[in-house]
């Protein structure tokens, strides 16, 4: 059974990836819910964490490369989203390998496919095998 | 809501339990409301009064939303209704109708406090902790976080560190030899969600405190953050079974030990006033201790602001929800006080009043009569031990 | 097939431009024309236009920038001014500057564009797999496949690829299909082929078996190894369709009162009477014997054509309602006159030939010597008849050959036939002729009989001369043999079979005036009609032509079928007609996949066996060989016509008869465009076409990247559109709705408990249906709240389908739509995956549904998405799909919509600096009659010389045309909304403002005129704030980039940038000019604006001022209120609506209509988590 992986994908380059990775042939597992918005941007860490909390196993970003943003925003606002929503993952002890962030140039469907593979599987370690962070939580030594 | 017994979730038990029938539409609690003030539209005895109209039916008032729970307005009723309850009572109502709440930083903190009272999850969240200061392995003390961890990335674009507030309570406790030890997987107090009205999930988190703190056999619990301590002191033991913990505030704690001699401050050259946190001042009456720590802070100047102790204006905060121009009108308002104080740094015992009062720092138009440095009490505390330990 | 738009405007008054060509370039005109309200006629000889076909004119194109090439086709293809011409040529261009007429050629499709939706059902049917070579490598495909072979096109009407006739059809007498019912039999669709191959004649199981196929003979495959083994598939097709044969009228039964004789049940005769009652006649066949099937029963032995088979197949044309009279001898019986009397109006003779030919020799009329007629008769129909022991068989035909081996078979120990001529010369099948030398048959070859020696009363033995070759020629062009004297034998023999041919006697049949051979004794017909010398007499087969074979005889039959009908109808018995064979398909064989096996070998039973009894020697082929066999077919039509994509359409979509149309279109101008490769690459233009006076040839700048390209299409269409299409400034009344912004919500949340949704599902032709289990789904959704109608529909793209949604949605009076389908958003926009079918469900939707009702649509795409990308997991597609399904239904429940008003545009534009791009700009501006004011200064340029000469000469024609030009201001503000700005100039004396809808600024310009002036102007308000972050952004500093972005992103704000230096020559910076100017008039006359779907709204109550979304964003201002409050300020018709300021607001106060974190909440809680119940879902989201 593999893991629920939600990908935010921005409407341009990014859904161009998924879209010609269908007609290219190419596939992923039905486990891998998309969710398309205007812009990779318009995503906040309290959506990433709300997927996560509503039981995704991994979320990835997917956006156009920098500096190709189809609205012309050259201000990455994406980053700091991203990675507010791994440190507060790890506060929560929860691996941030969990969220990734991938920027792509359009209609690179194989990239897509083989990344998304790349994040369910270690979704998947973390969930069996379990990385000794999530399970052997705190890691600060007391006296 | 099985667990938990019936009064707090129905219209006439809430009636009677916040004496709310007994207004009698003095409008006091109007003249003080900060909000009111501000906002023309928000009258704390025009809510009540729709409210027993409509008997909790019919659309949402959205000015329930913007109560920023100061607990002024109990400070001047009479009768002392308890506004902020039945406000937290309908707001309850509310969700569960299924109305939406505006929630502020995305979400953010209310996602977290959800994934906090997952029952399996095993946080990370003390990584923070620096090698000088003396943590137990086993003890019946346990020194109470709370989100500091969690605020400073959540506000990291704010750059507040309210860590810092909490190591120093750590080093000053450690100075006074007061033992305790931290907990690998506490939980949010779980305040903002039951100030929203999500009381489900507010006693999600209570419970798997609880759950925490049984299992580590704990029998006190010593905190610096206001909100935690009001809730575990007043709030658990009203909503959760055989809750028998003692809460303290560190001030409560120190206080003494400086006034005994027990515990020596160091020295600090500074102009401060201290501002009043509502949970440790109207909700707890904590007053005197922090300025008592202050106090025993050799070379330090303390200056009151125009409103302190009970009339102390709030900084404005608000579960994380519908914060905006009104809120930020009051923590200008604030903010001015102290800077009129002639003070350097305004000092506060909550990380939230931090977070909020630096929020409304962050302005379009720069350099305004509210730019203030702004500190928090232990962390001031603690670098007079040790100066160059600043950071 | 005529293009999508075709029908609009054909001819008629002189109207618009036509622009001939395919590169991307071709395209931009268009649009930019058909924005300017100049009708289009775009004329493409490819079938589409899509990335990979189109892009050939341009050299250099980025990966990235290809991005861009779909939207822009979608765009300028949708645009209702623009008509597409596809698979089109244009053969001639008359006329002069205003006034041309180009005649148009329309190369068949065979799909009508209009219809098809591209769902691939024909794809998945369609029989003939072919390969084609497309850039060094083969592709293989379908021969009715997606235009460009897969890449993304517009329009995305499938095409046939069809070539001509396969050899093997043209070579058949009948005409069979022969590769269609091949690639049906190589699809494992057994009855069908038989199906295809009845519908051209009756008989297969005899045709299979005995038929001399010329297919064969003709096949292209012998060129590589041998010819496909026709026949045999032939006969596995009949013996093997599991439903048998089924014979088809073409017209009811008895439709047709005329009766119809024909005469003899031969293959002629039957095929002649099954093709008449097929048309609707009731023909009556008159047989002398009591056996019904002429020489099929009494010449060909059983051991080639079973009883079984013979009475199977005649079985099934009595069947089809032929009447067979056995018995009855015309002439002798019944007569000609006696017919006619009886109101016989047609006659077809279909007697063979009766008479023996004679040997002419001594002894003939011994008694042991019998003709091969009466004893293959006897041995076919009798049971033990006497066979000598030593028996000769004079004569080299079939005849002889058949009688030498039922003679064996009949026991006969030895068999001999004597031949006058080699072997080579032998009239027999060469397979037969080796059969029974394998048998035991002996031949003795150049051998004529002299004499029947007999010893009074019988025959005892054959005298013989040994024979030569002479070099006389007979008529027959054979070379005469002639004896060698001396060279007598005797053979011995107690019977002897004389099989040297026959002849026919149609003279009994007594008819006054039928012509007949007198030396063959043939009737005389005219071998077109088959019609003989008697009106309404026709006449086929062996009685025409002497001895022949089973397949000329049956096309005999349908000739004479047609002729008699065309009698009856009275109509004209050769027009149209010919003996000319069509001419057939040219197969390049290098190009050709093939199968590597070898030809089959039909299995025959072994020799002991066929000795003792007339079983039939051959045993047909396998099915696993016929299957192998059949994909040896080289598909040398490509389309094999097999008909199973015309079944699988829907849609009746699909028109195999499709031929080319021709068509005059009238144009005001001609723009054609020349492909950097020049015209390699339209090889229907050959580049020959004749351009006459006016036609503008436009060849890209070879080395010009797409923006390049985009920017010179644009130059010209706007000088064309100026030529053509003079601007009369027309007052469009704008609707101004009384309700402000967001008070008027469609969807408020009280409607939300009330709320009627429902769902559609779209079968896609069979595309998703296949896949997808829809009965599940609805079963699913139907626990969802709110759903209350679930109902599938089979194109959702279609007019019709859009239609039929709507009547639903009234009847069932819905609130919201969703709709499963390919369709992926419910936003206004192009993006770089929208496809041809995407855009147009939405454009249909809009008209039927969206626009005049206000249902308020959400789409899913569960094609791709599910069905596609899924379709080897059935079962996980179909609960995805309901997941997102669900989805849709939680957006339509946290949508809130809002009608937001248009706002007017005018028609003034503001041009700051004066470089030469912005003033070529502004004279183009001014002359297509748009007002101009300029800000530039006097004195011109940077010291090149030709440059300042035109800057001057500009400046001077500006002036002219009182062009207002203003000198720099100290300051300059710009306030006000899109389309309606004010704009301050601030001068030391006085200051002014006017009001203007659009701005072209020439940064460059601006940093020059800051170095050069002592006080930089000061620029502020919204053109400040673009200025500044562009300065600093860099992205779209290059108007390039800008230009390739206006594409996808409707520019709002109607400020374009424009650094006047980049190009460097000034012919460039003229280009550059143009092309501006031709997006600020497009900007202009839009005439009005309205705010995007997206366009965020910022409450005033959660606003803290605090100024982070307008440090991410120039479009929005922050304000300051009369109490000093600062505030946040979007113009919703500027916002692009990419939702970045809401993620930077920390209060939440800014939210969007669509895509609110409500919606995309609600999409989680429906598609993430575990199989939760759904209604579960739904009540989460009705807040």
């Amino acid at each position: 059974m593999n893991p629920e992986i939600l990908v935010f994908s921005c409407n341009w380059d990014g859904w161009s990836c998924i879209e010609s990775a269908v007609s290219s042939g190419l596939s992923y597992p039905p486990s891998v819910k998309i969710v398309r918005v205007g812009c990779l941007s318009r995503i906040h860490a309290g959506l990433i964490l709300k997927a996560l909390d509503l039981g995704a196993g991994g979320v990835m970003l997917l956006g156009c490369e920098q500096g190709r943003c189809h609205f012309g925003s050259n201000s990455d606002c994406v980053t700091p989203e991203y990675e507010k929503a791994q440190d507060i993952l790890e506060l929560l002890g929860m691996d941030k390998s969990r969220l990734t962030l991938l920027r792509l140039p359009a209609f690179e469907g194989h990239k897509f496919v083989t990344k998304v593979a790349k994040l369910i599987k270690e979704v998947k370690q973390l969930s069996t095998s379990g990385s000794p962070k999530e399970v052997g939580g705190e890691s600060v030594s007391l006296q | 809501m099985k667990e938990v017994n019936k009064q707090f979730f129905d219209l006439q038990s809430v009636v009677n339990e916040t004496k709310i029938r007994l207004c009698l539409d003095c409008g006091k609690c109007t003249v003080v409301c900060p909000v009111a003030r501000y906002d023309p539209g928000f009258n704390p005895r025009l809510i009540v009064q729709d409210a027993l109209k409509r008997n909790s039916h019919g659309p949402v008032d959205e000015n329930i939303w913007y109560c920023i729970g100061c607990n002024m307005c109990m400070e001047r009723c009479n009768y002392n209704v308890k506004f902020t309850d039945f406000i937290r009572f309908m707001r309850y109502n509310a969700l569960s109708q299924g109305t939406e709440v505006k929630c502020n930083h995305s979400g953010i903190p209310h996602a977290t406090m959800h994934m906090m009272a997952n029952r399996d999850i095993k946080q990370h969240r003390l990584k923070w902790i620096p090698a000088d200061i003396m943590v137990k392995e086993q003890c019946q003390t346990a020194f109470f976080v709370g989100c500091a961890p969690y605020f400073d990335v959540i506000f990291n674009d704010l750059n507040v560190k309210t860590v810092e507030g909490t190591k120093g309570t750590l080093r000053l406790l450690n100075h006074a030899d007061i033992p305790f030890t931290l907990l690998h997987n506490e939980r949010c107090c779980g305040r903002d969600l039951l100030l929203l009205g999500d009381t489900e999930e507010f006693l999600a988190l209570a419970q798997a405190n609880l759950d925490e703190f049984s299992a580590k056999g704990i029998k006190e619990i010593i905190t610096n953050c206001p909100e935690c301590y009001y809730t575990l002191k007043v709030g658990y033991p009203r909503f959760l079974k055989n809750w028998n913990i003692v809460v303290r505030h560190a001030t409560e704690l120190l206080t003494p030990l400086t006034e005994n001699g027990q515990l020596v401050l160091g020295k600090l050259s500074r102009k401060v006033t201290y501002h009043d946190p509502c949970a440790l001042g109207r909700y707890s009456r904590i007053f005197k201790q922090p300025r008592g720590i202050l106090d025993s802070i050799k070379g330090l100047e303390v200056v009151e602001m125009t409103d302190n102790r009970e009339k102390a204006l709030c900084c404005g905060a608000n579960p994380w929800a519908y914060c905006g121009l009104v809120n930020k009108q009051i923590q200008k308002e604030r903010l001015a006080q102290a800077k009129a104080t002639g003070a350097d740094i305004l000092v506060t015992g909550c990380p939230k009043c931090q977070i909020h009062l630096t929020c409304a720092q962050k302005n379009f138009e720069d350099g305004d009569v509210c730019r203030i440095e702004i500190q928090d009490l232990f962390h001031l505390a603690a670098q007079s031990l040790s100066p160059q330990e600043e950071n | 097939m005529e293009s999508r738009m075709a029908g609009k405007s054909k001819t008629g008054a002189t109207k618009g431009a036509a622009i001939i060509g395919n590169s991307i370039a071709a395209v931009q005109a268009a649009l930019t024309l058909a924005q300017m309200g100049v009708e289009v006629k775009l004329i493409t000889n490819s079938p589409s236009l899509g990335c990979d076909g189109i892009i050939s004119g341009v050299s250099n194109t980025s990966p990235q920038d290809k991005r861009f090439i779909l939207p822009l086709l979608l765009q300028a293809l949708k645009h209702p001014l623009v008509t597409l011409y596809t698979r089109a040529k244009v053969e001639s261009i008359v006329g002069n500057g205003s006034d041309f007429r180009l005649n148009l050629v329309q190369m068949p499709r065979y799909i009508n564009e209009e219809l098809c939706t591209s769902c691939g059902s024909c794809q998945a049917e369609c029989s003939a797999r072919i390969t084609t070579i497309v850039e060094g490598h083969k592709i293989e495909h379908t021969a009715i496949h997606t235009p460009l072979l897969k890449s993304r096109a517009v329009p995305s009407a499938y095409v046939i690829d069809k070539n001509g006739l396969a050899p093997c059809q043209v070579a058949c007498p009948l005409g069979i299909n022969v590769q269609g019912f091949i690639s049906l039999l190589a699809n494992d669709k057994t009855d069908k082929a038989l199906g295809l191959i009845n519908e051209s004649a009756p008989l297969a199981g005899i045709l299979g078996r005995v038929c001399k196929h010329p297919c064969e003979d003709s096949c292209n495959r012998s060129k590589v190894d041998a010819p496909v083994f026709v026949r045999a598939l032939h006969r596995y097709a009949a013996d093997n369709a599991p439903g048998g044969t089924v014979y088809k009228h073409k017209l009811p039964p008895k439709s047709r009162e005329e009766k119809i004789a024909i005469v003899g049940s031969g293959p002629a005769g039957l095929t002649a009477a099954w093709e008449l009652t097929r048309r609707g006649y009731s023909p009556v066949v008159f047989e002398s014997h009591s056996v019904i099937g002429g020489m099929l029963a009494t010449g060909i032995p059983r051991f080639r054509l079973p009883r079984e088979v013979r009475e199977r197949e005649i079985e099934a044309i009595t069947k089809l309602g032929v009447n067979i009279r056995t018995g009855i001898t015309v002439g002798r019986d019944v007569t000609f006159v006696y017919l006619k009397e009886r109101g016989y109006k047609a006659f077809f003779l279909a007697i063979g030939t009766q008479q023996n030919n004679k040997l002419n020799v001594p002894g003939e009329e011994l008694d042991g010597v019998v003709d091969c007629m009466s004893l293959l008769l006897t041995l076919n129909l009798k049971v033990d008849t006497f066979v000598g022991s030593k028996i000769v068989i004079v004569g080299g035909g079939n005849a002889a050959i058949d009688c030498a081996r039922v003679a064996l078979r009949s026991g006969a120990p030895k068999v001999t036939i004597v031949y006058r001529r080699t072997r080579a010369e032998m009239p027999a099948d060469p397979e037969e002729v080796t059969e029974a030398i394998h048998e035991g048959v002996n031949i003795e070859y150049q051998v004529i009989p002299i004499e029947i020696l007999g010893n009074g009363l019988s025959v005892t033995g054959v005298r013989c001369q040994k024979a030569r070759l002479a070099d006389e020629i007979m008529e027959n062009g054979q070379q005469k043999p002639e004896p060698i004297a001396g060279t007598d034998f005797i053979i011995d023999a107690d019977h002897v079979v004389v099989a040297v041919g026959q002849s026919s006697n149609a003279s009994q049949l007594d008819i006054d005036g039928l012509k007949i051979e007198a030396r063959t004794g043939v009737v005389k017909v005219n071998p077109l009609t088959l019609e003989t010398s008697v009106p309404g007499v026709f006449a086929g087969g062996d009685c025409i032509t002497g001895p022949n074979n089973v397949v000329d005889a049956m096309a005999a039959g349908l000739r004479a079928a047609e002729s008699i009908d065309r009698y009856l109808r009275g109509n004209h018995l050769e027009a149209g007609r010919s003996l000319e064979p069509p001419k057939t398909a040219e197969v390049a064989l290098g190009a050709v996949e093939m199968s590597h096996y070898k030809r089959a070998i039909m299995p025959v039973i072994k020799l002991h066996k066929r000795l003792t009894s007339l079983e039939e020697t051959t045993t047909g082929l396998t099915a696993q060989v016929a299957h192998r066999e059949s994909h040896r077919c080289l598909n040398c039509a490509l389309c094999s016509r097999c008909m199973e994509c015309v079944a699988a359409c829907d849609l009746k979509a699909v028109f195999h008869d499709d031929v080319d149309k021709r068509s005059e279109l009238r144009a005001q101008a001609v723009l054609k465009f020349v492909n950097a490769d020049l015209e390699v690459d339209s090889p229907n233009d050959n580049g020959v076409l004749k351009l006459v006076d006016g036609v503008q040839l436009i060849s890209p700048d070879i080395n010009g990247d797409l923006a390049t390209q985009l920017a010179q299409a644009m130059a010209v269409a706007l000088e064309t559109a100026i030529a053509i299409k003079p601007r009369r400034a027309k007052k469009k009344h704008v609707v101004q709705s009384e309700v402000p912004p967001f008070q008027s919500e469609l969807l408020s949340k009280q409607a939300v408990k009330s709320r009627r949704i429902g769902v559609f599902l779209c079968r896609c032709g069979d595309s998703i249906s296949s896949v997808i289990d829809f009965e599940a789904i609805a079963r699913d959704l139907s626990g969802l709240s709110r759903v209350t109608f679930i109902h599938e529909i089979s194109q959702a793209c279609t007019e019709a389908g859009a239609k039929q949604l709507a009547a639903k949605v009234d009847a069932q009076r819905l609130d919201n739509v969703v709709l499963a389908a390919c369709r992926c958003c419910n936003v206004e926009q192009i993006c770089y995956s929208c496809t041809d079918r995407r855009s147009l469900c939405l454009k249909y939707m809009n008209k039927h549904l969206i626009s005049h009702r206000n249902t308020f649509m959400e789409f899913v795409n569960i094609r791709e998405q599910c069905a596609w990308v899924h379709k080897d997991r059935p079962r996980d597609a179909t609960i995805k799909a309901t997941r997102m399904i669900s989805s849709g239904v939680s957006r339509a429940l946290a949508a809130s919509t809002v009608l937001l008003p248009e706002q007017p545009v005018l028609e003034r534009v503001l041009i700051v600096g004066g470089g030469l791009a912005n003033l070529a700009a502004a004279r183009a501006l001014t002359t297509r009659g748009h007002h101009v004011e300029l800000i530039a200064t006097h004195k011109a340029g940077r010291g090149r010389e030709e440059e300042d000469t035109l800057i001057r000469e500009i400046l001077g024609q500006l002036r002219k045309k009182n062009v207002a030009i203003r000198p720099w201001p100290d300051a300059l503000r710009l306030i006000g909304s899109p389309g309606n700005y004010i704009a301050d100039f601030h001068y030391v004396s006085q200051a002014e403002s006017v009001a203007i809808g659009a701005v072209l600024v020439d940064i460059e310009g601006l940093s020059k005129k800051a170095s050069s002036q002592l006080r930089e102007p000061s620029i502020s308000g919204l053109l400040g704030r673009i200025i500044a972050r562009t300065s600093s952004a860099g992205f779209f500093g290059s108007p390039d980039t800008n230009l390739l972005h206006g594409v996808t992103i409707k520019e709002t704000a109607g400020i374009f940038l424009l650094p006047s230096d980049m190009g460097g020559s000034s012919g460039e910076q003229i280009l550059r000019g143009l092309a501006a100017a031709s997006r600020v008039s497009t900007y202009l006359e839009q005439l009005s604006i309205k705010p995007r779907d997206l366009a965020v709204n910022i409450e005033r109550k959660l606003c803290r001022g605090c100024g982070d979304c307008a440090a991410l964003c120039s479009f929005i201002e922050m304000k300051k209120a009369d109490n000093g409050i600062e505030y946040a300020f979007i113009d919703k018709a500027l916002c692009l609506g990419c939702g970045t300021c809401i993620v930077a607001c920390p209060t939440g106060a800014i939210t969007q209509p669509l895509q609110s974190d409500k919606q995309i909440i609600a999409t989680l809680c429906s598609i993430l988590g575990p199989e939760q119940v759904l209604s579960e879902v739904s009540r989460q989201v009705e807040s």
